[in-house]
């Protein structure tokens, strides 16, 4: 009876955040604060018993329990392991439960903890994130339910798409999810701020953490998903502007500018109500993402089956769920105003920059995504609105972006510049003049016709790094100490901010270098040809046919060779998954830290030749290492903001010298505030 | 009967089912590249342009890719195109508006500069003005320093208050009544959802009866194979045998194999001369083959076996189903109703027709007439009502079918399915007429022309058609003088004309031609003798 | 550091976020309701040839050696062009539709890359409602009219200029609804 446990636990779980979502928001107006507390036994318990069916779903998937109409259509007795475990996510009911299961993680881990955090605030971040609950829940059980059943059960199972049975993409919608839902608690947080009518310091420090978990694991999400596409699709590309990648885009950017303005209403308490809105949006723009790829409204590649009449809930609960908290910002949102009282040229003046960089370009995306459905609408014409866009607007915003991501941590809080900041501008902005020029007049020389943006790109590159070089050493310098004392005493988030501004870096690097120098090679080879590429001896030895555990495969056996030294086997497969009856293309990649060699198999026989598509990808695999730093980066910043010390315990330091002060002339409020921590 | 109503197919181009992120793979997995080495071009001048411009244009069955990437046929055509565009010689942009021309602004990736896309192209610069703009007015109003005013009124404690717990303020009583509230709520709509009555059914534990299913699934399919075989075999042997045909056409469906069944059925139906089942096996036949449409082909089969026999079941039910795939939903239940009155109660096939009714009457909107039940007043009820309901159906697709010929006399199959269906109605001279029609359609089918003349003969209308005989034979003769029918009809008009001597030569020429032992060579000497 | 409670006036530039999701949320319920009703299909693309000449495709007779043959040739009449392949699925589905049709209209039909075998012995199946048919071998012909599926359906004008294209099979609706009006307008 696992399964129907399973089913029943779901069904608790789904009235109990009913209550725990509506019972505490009114037991607080009344004062009831007995009946209010509920909150927090009661998230914990939707958290256990949601667990608790999933664990029934993976047990069934594990025992191949066909009876279970989810298990028959997405998985296959011959699949292996790991799959049939992935196969519980690696489609649409079960991604909604793993999406729930997370969120009733994350609930029960507020619940748990937040300590330190106003009781009243944390009642109804909890009762909020019940409501989002309850939205999902209800989604599931009424229109996807997991646990629906066959009788008679069939023999055996559809199998699991194959292009999805990849280590990849096991990991890919677990982490992409853990950023969505993360992105959920800013969402209540601000909610429950609206409700309450108060945004402070104190608020913004307790957001923090949730936020910048969800930022990695965003990160780390997209990077997985841009990866797999990038090895598993077979043509090299890494993202192609797909409504489904801009829906994991656009929370990503917003998650972006809202982790900069967090630092702002928690360091100077101003940018509340922006703040709001931007933990608003950033989860909003996560829930039209689900919509984008579950109701099959946009021409997407990856939407699921997809069926409107689910779209319509998730519409209804989007327009619940986004359209009444920005209507409560909206006559909430003017109240509160704080202060501010800082130079245009500061720490606040550059944070506000990348926050209107960030949005007008998460806005461009939004635009670009659903403008050739609003057309459609207005004028039932139909356009693409395809990568040469979004290069066109989009790289300008997010160059702009990261010319003000050198100055910006140079910058102190509240007024203008310091002495040294002019001078390592100077500094760097004359490094990045003088290679810029002799790297683009190196390249113009030998790769013909690189073009502006290419050589502003790598202007941008050198740019971006020489600043951060500088900062570091501007803050080593002046040691009256030993530089490795000076080392050791700087504090943890600047660290992180370095780490993942560098992964950027690095990111940029990665995309400029496979993006301007790449090779791509196609030919029709019998085996013995010798293909040259970029300076390399591709040999195709032979094709040959193999067996693998749920699929057959034809395999070409490539030797990767330059001058005359062998450097590899390259194995490019053409699988046919027999359970599934689909055929998949598995490149064959030989990752190094100056690039990739990439060689796919297309089709041919023994007797034409087969057809090879041969890459070589300088600094390719930098891209997804630059989002792996970004987000070791924000782990970095995010674990010492939440290990800090509270803030009112704390001596004030000089401003200019620390990005992680908190300290300010005005707290004496903040003071007032924390007077009952 | 084995076929259901079908639902149409639909052209939808499969969606992947992926995940979040990433790209594209078309639908339908073919196993072929995205570019391949023949697609290009000789020189590397004109295929470096041809890569640009296919990377800019969109593969219009794909979701989102370029044609460069992608696998579709279609994606293949355009390649194709751009490069025999390029060797023509024809720019960039002339190659790019051609396309654009033909499949619209959704075929190019960078969406053009017009006024559709004014404010696309400008909205980046409106979202960073009115962003600045915003910031802006937000920066000038928050430099006037508010004056300090209190925190919000709303009374909340900041931390849960010690004496805040459960335990206190949530009285046993409120406890209890939340708690059933809860299990109560989620109980009833559990019961709605969930199935309690079925057991979990891991894999591992259905081992046996996989096992003996997968032993019947490969026995039934021996025994098929076998079966295949066997009537085939039988066929072969004793072709002239219709029931051996029609074994192999069962044996055939059965495999799958649904051309041979239409081969033998419509052997069967040459050697039965057209018997009104096998003709509505042949339409079931076909359709079946088309996934359930019922094609023109065996509309005209169906068609064909009604006017032989109206109250053929098979043919019934599939006229009813054609009318059900026309949308015609209220002929479609009139078909069936027919076919369950025609039908004793018990045939295997009227569960299924009742289902069917239904469905057509939930699609059509119409109310359907409380079939009757089982009560055997009620079937003899239907019983007798049915011979007058039929025989208005019959009269009334007759007459159709008289009318349309009358329009097109040329149809001469169609004449000879009227002169069936005035056979069975009884009507003969109605069917006797029907047949010279057919035959003065078929002018050069001496078959036609001797049926209609057997009629006549048959039917002792030589006086009433004496100046059609005259024609037919006169044709008949022309075409087949030696065939020993020509010959008899000769010898019988003769007769009838009074001509004896030539009526008897006739007959003698074709005695002298029977064997010694045929069968009719007694009556025809008798014949000879009576003359 | 201030919270003002109350007494702020709604400000214009707050509701800017809620007025822009109202749109955006439109427009979305515009389309899934339109999807809904079955009158958006993602993959219907509207024609570019709307209103414009038939393109001068001029294909062999599928009927052995009887020359050449093309919409331009019906000129004088309306005409439905039928892109079809015996390999399609969806074309079978169509084939009583056509039937229909070929009481008002003239068909010409466009053997999209098949064999000419095929397309024989796909008729003879599913009925051959075409007055004639042009073989399209490498589908340059379906190409030229913008074809990106099979079947797709052209209606012609007298003049040879196309009124509408219908892409995917003739269903119930699609005939009663679209086609036939059209072509009893025509006549």
């Amino acid at each position: 009876m696992i399964n129907e446990l399973g089913h029943f636990t779901l069904v608790l779980a789904f009235v109990l955040s009913v209550l725990a979502g509506t019972l505490p928001l009114f037991a607080l107006r009344r004062g009831w604060h007995g009946l209010a507390h509920l909150a927090v036994p009661a998230t914990m318990l939707i958290a256990a018993f949601v667990f608790i069916a999933f664990a029934a779903l993976i047990s069934a998937f594990l025992a191949s329990d066909f009876s279970l109409a989810l298990v028959a259509s997405h998985s296959h007795s011959a699949k292996p392991l790991i799959y049939k475990i992935s196969g519980t996510w690696g489609n649409h009911e079960g991604s909604l439960l793993l999406w729930i299961v997370i969120l009733a993680l994350f609930g029960a881990l507020l619940a748990m903890g937040g300590r330190g955090m106003a009781w009243a605030l944390k009642i109804r971040t909890l009762a909020v994130q019940a409501l989002i609950s309850a939205g999902f829940l209800a989604f599931s059980l009424f229109t996807s339910n997991p646990f629906a059943r066959l009788d008679p059960p069939p023999v055996d199972g559809r199998g699991l798409n194959p292009i999805l049975q990849d280590p990849g993409l096991a990991l890919h919608p677990p982490t992409l999810y853990l950023g969505y839902v993360g992105l959920s608690m800013a969402f209540a947080f601000a909610v429950a701020g609206l409700i309450e009518g108060r945004i402070d310091r104190d608020w913004a420090r307790h957001m923090r953490p949730w936020v910048t978990a969800a930022w990695c694991a965003l990160t780390i999400g997209i990077a997985l998903g841009s990866w797999w596409a990038y090895y598993e699709l077979g043509w090299g590309g890494w993202w192609f502007w797909d409504p489904v990648e801009n829906a994991s885009l656009m929370p990503w950017l917003a998650a972006t500018a809202l982790l900069h303005s967090t630092i702002v209403v928690e360091q100077r308490g101003t940018l509340k109500s922006w703040t709001v809105l931007l933990a608003i949006l950033a989860f909003s723009l996560s829930l039209v993402g689900t919509f984008i790829v579950r109701s099959g409204l946009l021409t997407s590649v990856h939407s699921f089956a997809s069926d409107p009449a689910r779209g319509v809930f998730i519409l209804g609960i989007l327009m619940v769920a986004v359209g009444v908290p920005l209507l409560l910002f909206a006559v909430r949102g003017p109240q509160l105003v704080s202060r501010g009282d800082f130079n245009i040229i500061s720490r606040e003046g550059a944070l506000i920059l990348n926050n209107f960089l960030l949005t007008s370009a998460t806005v461009v995306v939004l635009v670009g995504t659903f403008y050739p459905l609003g057309l459609e609408m207005v004028t039932g014409a139909r356009i693409t609105v395809g990568p040469p866009y979004f290069d066109a607007t989009f790289n300008p915003i997010m160059g702009v972006l990261v010319a003000a991501m050198g100055i910006g941590p140079l910058l102190a809080w509240r007024r203008g510049t310091v002495p040294g900041t002019r001078r390592i501008i100077t500094i760097s902005g004359v490094i990045t003049v003088v290679l810029g020029v002799a790297i683009a007049m190196a390249t113009t020389a030998f790769a013909s016709g690189i073009s502006i943006a290419g050589i502003a790109g790598i202007g941008l590159l050198i740019w971006l790094g020489s600043a951060i070089i500088a900062d570091i050493t501007y803050r080593l310098k002046p040691a009256k100490a030993g530089v490795a004392a000076r080392a050791a005493r700087l504090p943890a988030p600047m660290i992180g901010m370095w780490t993942a501004h560098f992964g950027m870096v690095v990111f940029l690097a990665g995309a400029i270098g496979n993006g301007l120098f790449a090779t791509e090679v196609v030919v029709r080879a019998m085996p013995g040809d010798v293909i040259d590429i970029a300076g390399r001896q591709m040999t195709l030895r032979t094709v040959e046919a193999r067996q693998g555990p749920n699929y057959i495969t034809e395999t070409a056996v490539i030797e990767l060779r330059e001058d005359g030294r062998m450097l590899a086997v390259l194995t490019p497969e053409k699988r046919f998954y027999t359970a599934e009856r689909q055929t998949t293309t598995e490149a064959a990649i030989r990752p190094r830290i100056s690039g990739d060699d990439y060689a796919v198999l297309g089709d041919g026989t023994a007797e034409t030749g087969y057809t090879l598509r041969l890459y070589r990808k300088p600094l390719v695999s930098w891209i997804w290492a630059g989002a792996g730093i970004m987000a070791i980066g924000g782990a970095v910043a995010g674990i010492a903001r939440a290990r800090r010390r509270p803030l009112s315990t704390r001596a004030a330091r000089p401003a200019d010298n620390a990005y992680d002060t908190g300290s300010t002339a005005e707290n004496d409020d903040d003071a007032a505030q924390k007077a009952g921590v | 009967m084995p076929l259901s109503i079908a639902t149409r197919p639909m052209r939808r181009w499969a969606l992947l089912i992926c995940l979040g992120l990433a790209a594209a793979v078309t639908g339908a997995a073919t196993p072929a590249n995205a570019l391949t080495r023949e697609e290009m071009l000789a020189d590397p001048v004109l295929e470096q342009r041809a890569r640009g411009l296919s990377q800019g244009l969109r593969c219009l069955v794909c979701q989102n890719q370029s044609i460069d990437d992608s696998d579709a046929e279609l994606a293949r055509d355009l390649r194709t195109e751009v490069r025999r565009r390029l060797t023509a010689g024809q720019s960039d942009a002339d190659i790019l508006d051609a396309i654009r021309d033909t499949y619209g602004d959704y075929v190019l990736l960078n969406p053009p500069i017009a006024p559709s896309t004014w404010i696309l192209w400008a909205a980046p610069a409106i979202i960073l003005a009115g962003g600045a703009l915003l910031v802006f007015a937000a920066r000038r109003r928050d430099d006037i320093p508010d004056k300090d005013s209190p925190l919000p009124a709303r009374e909340t404690p900041a931390r849960s208050p010690k004496h805040v717990s459960l335990k206190s303020s949530v009285a046993g009583r409120q406890a209890v009544a939340l708690f059933s509230l809860v299990v109560g709520c989620s109980l009833l709509i559990y019961l709605a959802l969930g199935r309690a009555d079925l057991p979990d059914r891991p894999l591992a534990e259905r081992t046996a009866e996989i096992a003996a299913l997968k032993d019947t699934a490969q026995q039934d399919n021996a025994d098929r194979v076998a079966r295949f075989d066997a009537a085939r075999a039988a066929v072969e042997a004793e072709p002239e045998r219709v029931s051996n045909w029609l074994d192999l056409a069962v044996a055939a469906a059965d495999a799958g194999r649904s051309e041979t069944e239409v081969t033998a059925l419509r052997q069967a139906m040459v050697l039965t001369d057209d018997d009104p089942t096998i003709v509505s096996m042949l339409a079931e036949a076909l359709s079946r083959a088309a996934d359930g449409q019922i094609t023109i082909p065996a509309r005209a089969l169906v068609e064909q076996a009604l006017a032989a026999n109206p109250a053929e079941p098979r043919a019934l039910f599939l006229y009813g189903l054609a009318a059900y795939q026309d949308g015609d939903y209220a002929a479609a239940i009139d078909n069936w109703q027919q076919l369950q009155r025609v039908s004793s109660a018990d045939a295997p096939w009227m569960p299924l027709l009742a289902d069917n009714i239904a469905d057509a009457a939930a699609a059509g909107g119409i109310e359907v007439p409380v079939s009757p039940g089982p009560d055997a007043a009620d079937i003899a009820a239907a019983s007798e009502m049915s011979t007058e309901d039929r025989d208005a159906m019959i009269a009334g697709m007759v007459d159709g079918l008289a009318a349309r010929l009358e329009d097109n006399p040329e149809d001469g199959p169609g004449w000879q399915r009227l002169a069936r269906a005035y056979d069975v109605l009884g009507r003969t001279e109605a069917a006797q007429d029907a047949l010279v029609s057919a035959a003065d359609a078929l002018i050069a089918d001496a078959d036609a022309q001797l049926a209609a003349l057997q009629a006549i003969v048959a039917g002792n209308a030589e006086d009433r058609l004496v100046d059609d005989a005259d024609r037919l034979l006169a044709r008949l003769v022309e075409m087949a003088p030696a065939r020993p029918e020509t010959l008899y009809l000769r010898g019988h008009f003769a007769a009838t004309n009074g001509d004896v001597e030539a009526a008897r030569a006739f007959w003698q020429q074709l005695l002298d031609r029977l064997p010694e032992d045929a069968p009719i060579a007694g009556q025809l000497r008798a014949a000879i003798e009576a003359l | 550091m201030q919270d003002r409670p109350s007494g702020r006036p709604l400000r214009a530039s707050f509701l800017i976020p809620l007025v822009a999701f109202l749109v955006l949320a439109g427009f979305a319920t515009a389309a899934l309701m339109a999807t809904l009703r079955g009158e958006r299909d993602v993959s219907q693309l509207p024609s570019t040839m709307i209103g414009k000449a038939v393109p001068d495709v001029v294909l062999p007779r599928l009927d052995a050696e009887a020359g050449d043959v093309g919409p331009a040739q019906f000129a004088g009449a309306p005409l439905l062009v039928n892109v079809f392949a015996s390999w399609c699925a969806p074309c079978r589905a169509e084939a009583p539709a056509l039937a229909i049709l070929e009481e008002d209209i003239r068909i010409l039909g466009i053997a999209y890359k098949d064999k000419p075998a095929d397309t024989r012995a796909f008729l003879q199946q599913y009925g051959n409602p075409f007055v004639a048919i042009g073989v399209d071998r490498d589908g340059a012909g379906g190409m030229a009219l913008g074809v990106y599926g099979v079947p797709e359906t052209f209606l012609l004008d007298a003049d040879g200029t196309i009124l509408l294209r219908h892409a995917g099979p003739i269903d119930r609706r699609v005939l009663e609804d679209i086609l036939l009006p059209r072509i009893q307008e025509l006549q």
